[in-house]
């Protein structure tokens, strides 16, 4: 045959027939319904609704609701499609005939479907729903926008929501961490560090350590001024981290608008902090002067706007020096390597607050929009797509409330630690 | 006059004979359903159409399924040992679940040689054996369920009582318990038929009308009701002791199909563990109300723990009730139940329990005596709104408790033609 | 052949022996999305083939690959069932012990899907274990339930 022949009879894929969607602009309010399980009492009006939607009949097995009558424990729940940000329906069906359009919603073309049922086997929740003996495939459409089993549910266990959009903390934080800048680096200077501590101080407790480690003495009103930090710390979790810290305001500021292409793998230990630490204070001991101090970047920023004037040379290399760090992960310095970190992730760890993903209305692997924007990147992706609500290590939390912010179903929230406010939380597996 | 009553059934019943595992498809002329509208009207015209074979029959309503509120009622009926007929309700959704299987009525006739089971998975009626279901209910309950995408919805069960004879076994739903206080467990063990399972995989087309119907009506009784954990209780007149334990264990409430009444609960207690140490949290359904109350009289408070191990043994609480005393321990009542369980002779005299009296061994002797207070029609008396009901295909025990719902309300979900209602109410003979 | 019987009954009730060979089941099957080695030898057609010439089917590998969707009924002029063909096959191979290409699930150990079909998901969606692709669909609504009731 030909060349040209050849070219001509070459295989058409899927990919050519109907390609997936390209990364879409996803709705800011996607439509869902949300499932309040303490309300359900089991009497199945949803899936008898539901099913005379797809059939014309009341038949449960042909609806796109499951009612689960749990005997152990006296729990009901219904599993209903969550619509995903990232439906893994949508990657799975191999004739592609599940698709997401510009209203959120998640359906079945059913002139394309052959019904293999791959897509219940790809769903974590096993939502679209096989008739048992026609082998027809039924997935949730949302009824176009006004769903039956919302309308219909005599506990008001099944609402319909578009989620909230407005998260204000933002607007609180931005000008708190401004504010903060302003003074610590430009009006109070030099307060920070204990470096030149000034009569008003609040001094860094990792520079407290290390300058207790050189001078061998103990100053007492210094640790307990040190204290304050810690305390604030033990109280509000690594709030300094997230709304105060003059660097952390710089890394937030760069981070927004630089890309990101990952760190290697050695450098991705949330211990190599403690051992920074630990070197700083151990070379303060050993050497009689602050090592850590002098090439730190908090430090650099709070001093080098001195008396000696405008932002200083050698000095202030070290704070862009450090902030491309940022082109790796979000606040990867923070994560990994900032002693004075280290030292409020021990006293977090001991603290009053918490943060609680995955209470009662969270959409689980179907939304993890708080996972895609936590800055210390915690909040287990993993545990979220098995239907688990992952504990958050307040060690590592800095308490930027950016989760709390985005989270449209009001699940992210801030509870004392004895607070009990969901089912069964499970420590996080892993996260780097 | 044709009531066009065909249209809310399958037109089908089965014939399952045990003593040649023989399954016959029988189809029924609509004159039937004009002649006797449904439920336990047609129930006793096939007991007495196949009388002398000593059959069972499980039936359901015209309205079974439907919109109308708690349509989830099948009826069993039989013939008792001193030859009365015996019509037992069994509510949750084991009336649509038979229907909409494609079968209206089942009739079982002769005897098993090996204990069998009837199971209706997917629209295919079987007998299959049932060596492997031994034990307490819970233990045989988690053998059917754990049988991936065949196990069934509803399993109706008997259990060790039946077993070794007792006339006071009982056949349960599942771990819910059951209204059977007429021995129908025991017919079925001299049947050697141990379960029957049901899993529907179709459907009947209801008129679109009545969802709304409905739905107005669920709102307008829950409207009524605000505690609904006591409702029935309350009704029944059990006394304080009652709604105290309810009160002090009462986890959540449940609700049968499309019921908006929810007169369910499940109950949570501390089982204290064997050997003394510490306790295990056990939770048991609040279904069989007449139960609840016998047993609360006479032990007021682990009434939850001894109604747990009366129905893990398939046994009706009522009886158990007799032999029990305030004054003795949990363990040496525990005993005497399970010696209950193990006793061939009938230890019970007669068959009212003190206190409570029951109404009418003709309804199987479990319907609670509750007083329908403020009926609008004629249809006001205990016997007639629970003979409506059990012709009908709603939930006794909703009727009951649900007095302002006229004869009227509930034929409007049979049909909207004056003749048709007419010809219905005088065949219920109600009179508004 | 042994099960030569067996075969032979599940052919007829599934009336394979009424396959023309057009290959319209081979145009409509899914499988040929899924996996880059599609061949004749997972095709329906090529299994009717298979069992008719007396090929020792029950230890093909080829049986496993099929995802039971029907398409291949629905379409076909002779009125073969596919599915049919392929669960009773699938059943005769378990009864008899021989290769099992089939995924057990992890908590109610019923045998839910071939191993092939299920390592076609695992890679769509980017090849990390998944602890919720080892339970049959049952089950894994029943997790769902504990974790978030």
């Amino acid at each position: 045959m030909q060349e040209g022949a050849k070219e001509y009879y070459s295989q058409l894929t899927l990919d050519d027939i109907r390609p997936l969607p390209e990364k879409q602009k996803l709705p800011r309010r996607p439509p869902v319904i949300v499932f309040n399980p303490s309300r359900c009492s089991g009497c199945g009006t949803c899936e008898m609704v539901c099913s005379n939607r797809n059939v014309n009949m009341v038949a449960p097995a042909s609806s796109s609701v499951k009612v689960l009558r749990a005997e152990d424990r006296g729990r009901n729940f219904a599993i209903l499609c969550l619509h995903c940000r990232e439906p893994l329906c949508m990657e799975a069906c191999p004739v592609r005939a599940i698709d997401k359009e510009e209203d959120g919603i998640v359906r079945i073309r059913n002139i394309f479907c052959v019904e293999c049922g791959i897509c219940t086997l790809a769903c974590p929740e096993s939502a679209p729903l096989i008739e048992p003996v026609s082998g027809k495939v039924h997935k949730c459409d949302l009824c176009d926008g006004d769903p039956l089993c919302a309308k219909y549910c005599p506990e008001d266990a099944l609402h319909f929501y578009h989620g909230k959009s407005l998260g204000w903390i933002k607007f609180l934080r931005w000008p708190v961490q401004a504010i903060s800048f302003l003074l610590l680096v430009m009006i109070l200077v030099g307060t920070f560090c204990y470096f030149t501590a000034g009569v008003v101080s609040l001094p860094c407790p990792t520079g407290t350590l290390q300058n207790i480690a050189s001078t061998k003495t103990l100053v007492l009103t210094g640790v307990g001024a040190a204290m304050v930090l810690i305390v604030l710390t033990f109280l509000f979790g690594r709030i300094f981290c997230g709304w105060i810290c003059p660097f952390g305001f710089f890394l937030d500021l760069v981070g927004t608008f630089t890309p990101k292409f990952g760190l290697p793998k050695f450098l991705k230990s949330r211990m190599i902090k403690y051992g920074i630490l630990a070197g700083a204070v151990g070379g303060a001991a050993g050497l009689g002067f602050q090592p850590f101090c002098t090439v730190c970047p908090i430090g650099s920023i709070c001093r080098s706007y001195g008396p000696g004037g405008v932002f200083k040379g050698a000095e202030l290399a070290i704070v862009p020096a450090v902030a491309t760090l940022e082109l790796g992960q979000r606040r990867s310095w923070c994560r990994y390597l900032c002693p004075v970190g280290a030292v409020l992730a021990l006293a977090a760890k001991i603290g009053l607050m918490k943060i609680v993903i995955g209470a009662q209305q969270c959409k689980k692997f179907s939304c993890m929009q708080c996972a895609d924007i936590c800055p210390m990147g915690i909040i287990d992706r993993e545990a979220l797509r098995e239907g688990i609500a992952p504990a958050i290590p307040m060690d590592e939390c800095i308490m930027c409330m950016r989760c709390v912010d985005k989270c449209p179903y009001s699940s992210a929230k801030i509870r004392f630690r004895w607070q009990k406010t969901i089912p069964g939380e499970v420590k996080a597996w892993t996260y780097s | 006059m044709d009531l066009q009553l065909a249209r809310f059934f399958n037109s089908k019943m089965a014939l399952v004979d045990l003593s040649d595992s023989s399954v016959e498809y029988i189809p029924l002329p609509s004159d039937v359903f004009t002649e006797h509208i449904g439920g336990m009207n047609i129930n006793a015209m096939l007991l007495s159409e196949y009388s002398g074979t000593e059959p069972i029959v499980l039936g359901t309503g015209p309205l079974t399924g439907s919109f109308a509120p708690a349509s989830g009622l099948m009826v069993a009926s039989f013939v008792s040992k001193e030859n009365a007929i015996s019509h037992v309700p069994f509510m949750l959704n084991s009336g649509p679940q038979l229907k909409f299987s494609g079968v209206d009525f089942v009739v079982i006739i002769g005897r098993a040689e090996k204990p069998v089971m009837l199971e209706l998975i997917d629209n295919t009626l079987r007998i299959s054996s049932a060596d492997n279901l031994t034990g307490t209910l819970a233990e045989r309950e988690k053998i059917l369920m754990s049988q991936g995408k065949v196990c069934p919805e509803i399993a109706l069960l008997t259990g060790q009582a039946a077993e070794s004879g007792s006339p006071h076994a009982c056949l349960s739903i599942g771990l819910w318990g059951s209204l059977d206080k007429a021995s129908l467990g025991a017919s079925l063990a001299d049947k050697n038929l141990k379960a029957i399972t049901l899993k529907a995989a179709g459907g009947i087309a209801f008129d679109e009308a009545t969802i709304e119907m409905g739905s107005s009506l669920a709102k307008k009784v829950r409207e009524s009701f605000r505690k609904r954990q006591y409702v029935v209780q309350d009704k029944m007149g059990s006394g304080e002791g009652a709604k105290k334990i309810i009160k002090k264990h009462f986890k959540k409430s449940h609700a049968c199909y499309h019921c908006p009444l929810a007169c369910m609960s499940y109950l949570e207690y501390r089982q204290p563990k064997a050997g003394g140490r510490g306790s295990r949290r056990q939770g048991v359904f609040l279904f069989d109300h007449a139960g609840f109350a016998a047993l609360n009289a006479k032990r007021p408070t682990d009434t939850p723990f001894m109604l747990k191990e009366c129905i893990d043994r398939g046994l009706d609480p009522v009886a158990a009730a007799r032999y029990l005393d305030p004054k003795m321990s949990a363990e040496k009542s525990l005993v005497r139940i399970l010696d209950l369980a193990a006793n061939q002779q009938d230890m019970a005299g007669s068959k009212q329990p003190e206190g409570i009296p029951a109404k009418s061994a003709v309804f199987g002797d479990g319907i609670p005596t509750i007083e329908p207070t403020g009926a609008a029609d004629d249809f006001d008396t205990w016997e007639k709104r629970v003979s409506l009901a059990m012709a009908l295909g709603i939930c006794p025990i909703f009727m009951l408790c649900c007095a302002d719902i006229v004869g009227r309300d509930l034929l409007a979900f049979v049909s909207s033609q004056e003749e048709h209602l007419e010809a219905l109410q005088e065949k219920l003979s109600i009179q508004s | 052949m042994k099960n030569g019987k067996d075969i032979h009954e599940i052919m007829k009730a599934c009336g394979a022996y009424a396959c023309v060979e057009c290959g319209r089941c081979v145009a409509v099957c899914p499988m040929a999305e899924m996996y880059p080695d599609f061949s004749i030898e997972m095709s329906p057609r090529g299994i009717i083939k298979k069992a008719l010439m007396s090929v020792n089917i029950l230890e093909d590998e080829y049986i496993w690959y099929c995802t039971e969707c029907n398409a291949g009924t629905d379409v076909c002029p002779a009125g073969v069932s596919d599915r049919d063909l392929i669960k009773g096959l699938r059943r005769l191979a378990i009864e008899n012990g021989v290769v099992k290409d089939i995924r057990t699930c992890r908590s109610c150990g019923e045998q839910y899907f071939p191993v092939h079909v299920m390592e076609y998901i695992s890679d769509k969606l980017a090849g990390e274990p998944r602890e919720f692709l080892e339970m049959c669909p049952a089950c894994r609504r029943k997790v769902y339930l504990m974790r978030n009731a």
